[in-house]
């Protein structure tokens, strides 16, 4: 490929290509057979990876390799720098474990929907303009609602609905912003706003990217919907949504100083959160909240370190985070539960299990020789060095608590706290363990070779992460909180409950607005109920008589004939399409919106 | 696929033997702090330079938070769950 770039030609796969297709063809093929389909699903990541390791090697520099026309603008599809490259790489990485992890799935929607959120998030990577941008973000943030609502409860349903229409709220907010932005400049370029020069349509743009990046208290969409996601669906989404986020936030809006101070806040918050929660997956997505809360605290601190910190832990988070979503899927899976009230003593029956989850759980916490240790440092070194202490602090006292909550309660009331447990347990899928394994590796191979990763990252930087003194910091950090936790167990039993978060605010708002409709709707409707049955009845009812005679000489043996032949020629058919669910509505109408998409590129 | 049997039991050895591993979690500790007295480094701020501030923060961090958390802002946080496995 270098050779093909330096003769001038360039040769771009864009990874979303093979996920599209994939989703095309899965949409013909029967879930009965899925024990012969499912090798397909392997073939769309092993592309991407090729397709990224080939454009990381090529190394020449930022490129625009896609462009072409549509509605009278230039979309560009193939921005490829090292910014977008090293986001591709663990996007790529990450699909391939996510799919092999759900293998065992027989179910193709299923698939279908993680084959477009993936299509979505590398086609937001690679987007040069805010124009392709929007559209590849909007196909994300749909397709994720349904590795929601094809969990079939009425709590996935109900919180896929929530989810659904805060992203719409939040990708309301970009769409605004572009169009201002594009009636004021006159363009849809994607390219990096100073923090003083920043207008009101950049800022209503970076509300839109902060409602993704589950910027507090924008965030309470996370751990409300990823809970109820099915169990793969779960790793998938740990991984795409809250990354893409951070990408297009280190692209645009590096240096903006709130993102440092709400950065450190999201770090805390999470933590917080997650030290008084029951459900396993749900402590898992306020430990997204606080993870992305460093990433966006070094992109908002802005240095060549914090933005290469922020990188370098995003890439590190989405493999540990899959992975400690993998572990805790497969208690589900097996044990039909993540509550921790529930589980307990499961360590000696499923010592597979604990050992994934505990390499995802030590390198989230930074332990010497695990991943997060090489990249949430960087981060911290990176505020400190720039005199940021209290950021630096607030930091390290939410790695303190990370420790605290995935590291040792978790596990601790998942796996040992009570004597061995004689719960039924489903056997585990040989796929589900591949998954964790491969992840396990990939976590603890980059903790002992930082410099695979540092080598991927955008910035120039000098940083070396195994000194003694950091490895000695590191470790009281986490011996201190293993202590801190012996000390208080007495009081850190779960206890099963929802705590309040700000989703409460959103479902009064949402509550509010139904009744702000259908209050005066309702009173309407009555009176016209009144006018109606006074006034326009009587004379109806004369019209009615003079026209049922019509109705029953004529009409009725025309329509009779019709009806039949509906109810033979296709009514049931008809009839099938109408489920009444608006979830099914929601996929016609994007796969007509995407159908109409495919007529105006041609006709153009 | 079959969990390992002899992992298994293993594991669970060692829980019968948690007295060990909290003595190991002491002397650990005890060698940690005794190693960081005599490692230089530059401080990055003032504090840093009190000889157990790391091990400090993360005690007093730990226990404040999970006092605070447990007893204070979960009794006022805490709703029926919903029907979420």
């Amino acid at each position: 490929m270098t050779g093909l770039e330096h003769l001038g030609i360039h040769f771009f796969l864009h990874p979303a290509i093979g996920f599209i297709g994939l989703a095309i063809v899965l949409a013909f093929l029967n879930n009965s057979l899925y024990m012969k389909w499912r090798w397909l699903l392997l073939v769309p990541p092993a592309m991407a990876i090729v397709s990224v390791v080939a454009l990381t090697m090529s190394n020449s520099g930022p490129r625009d390799l896609v462009t072409f026309s549509y509605l009278g603008q230039t979309l560009h599809l193939g921005r490829v720098d090292t910014l977008s490259l090293v986001f591709a790489h663990v996007f790529a990485i990450q699909s391939l474990i996510g799919f092999i992890y759900a293998l065992h799935v027989p179910d193709r929607a299923q698939h279908m929907a993680a084959c477009l959120y993936i299509a979505g998030a590398f086609g937001s990577l690679f987007a040069g303009d805010y124009l392709t941008l929007f559209i590849f973000w909007e196909l994300m943030s749909i397709a994720s609602v349904f590795l929601v609502w094809l969990r079939r409860t009425p709590s996935s349903t109900a919180a896929g609905f929530r989810y659904f229409l805060f992203h719409v709220f939040g990708g309301l907010f970009l769409l605004g912003g572009m169009l201002l932005r594009y009636g004021a400049i006159g363009t849809f370029a994607f390219t990096a706003v100073s923090p003083n020069a920043a207008h009101y349509y950049d800022y209503l743009i970076l509300i839109g990217f902060l409602v993704n990046a589950a910027f507090v208290p924008l965030h309470a969409w996370l751990p409300d919907a990823y809970p109820e996601a099915t169990i793969t669906g779960a790793v998938f989404m740990s991984a795409f949504t809250t990354k893409t986020a951070v990408y297009v936030l280190a692209r645009g809006f590096s240096g903006f100083y709130v993102l440092a101070i709400g950065g450190c806040i999201m770090c805390l918050y999470g933590v917080f959160y997650a030290t008084i929660e029951n459900n396993a997956r749900r402590i898992l997505s306020y430990h997204i909240v606080s993870q992305v809360g460093y990433m966006v605290c070094g992109i908002g601190i802005g240095t060549a370190m914090t933005m290469d910190g922020a990188c370098a832990h995003a890439y590190a988070h989405i493999l540990y985070k899959g992975l400690l979503f993998m572990g805790v899927g497969c208690l589900l899976f097996s044990a039909g539960s993540a509550k921790l009230s529930e589980l307990g003593g499961l360590a000696s029956r499923l010592p597979l299990v604990m050992i994934g989850y505990m390499v995802g759980a030590v390198s989230i916490s930074g332990m010497p020789f695990f991943n997060g240790f090489v990249t949430k440092t960087m981060t911290i070194a990176g505020a400190a060095e720039a005199h940021h202490t209290w950021l630096a602090l607030g930091m390290e006292l939410a790695a303190v608590g990370t420790f605290l909550s995935v590291g040792i309660k978790l596990p601790y009331y998942a796996f040992f706290a009570k004597p061995k447990n004689d719960m039924p347990l489903k056997p585990i899928p040989w796929n589900m363990y591949l998954g964790m394994g491969i992840s396990s590796v990939l976590c603890l191979a980059i903790g002992l070779f930082p410099g695979m990763l540092y080598k991927l990252l955008p910035f120039p930087t000098e940083y070396t992460p195994y000194t003694p003194w950091h490895l000695v910091q590191s470790s009281m950090l986490l011996g201190f909180t293993g202590l801190g936790f012996y000390l208080m167990r007495r009081i850190m039993p779960p206890h099963p409950s929802r705590n309040l978060d700000f989703d409460v605010l959103y479902r009064a708002i949402g509550n509010g607005f139904i009744k702000l409709v259908s209050v005066p709707t309702a009173a309407l409707d009555n009176i016209w109920t009144d006018v109606y049955a006074k006034v326009g009845l009587r004379g109806l009812v004369d019209i009615g008589r003079g026209t049922s005679v019509f109705d029953s000489k004529v009409i009725d043996g025309v329509l009779d004939g019709s009806a039949r032949a509906v109810r033979e020629d296709g009514g049931a058919a008809v009839a099938r399409t109408q489920t009444g669910r608006l979830q099914d509505y929601l996929a016609a109408t994007v796969g007509l919106g995407l159908i109409v998409f495919v007529i105006v590129w041609f006709v153009k | 696929m079959q969990e390992p049997k002899l992992l298994g039991s293993w594991l669970e050895k060692a829980r019968e033997r948690s007295g060990a591993f909290k003595t190991l979690l002491f002397v650990v500790l005890a060698a940690l702090v005794g190693l960081s007295l005599f490692i230089p480094h530059e401080p990055e701020f003032p504090a840093e330079k009190l000889p157990g501030f790391w091990p400090l923060f993360a005690l007093i961090g730990t226990v404040v938070m999970i006092v605070v958390l447990k007893k204070i802002v979960y009794p006022i946080l805490a709703r029926p769950e919903e029907d979420t496995k």
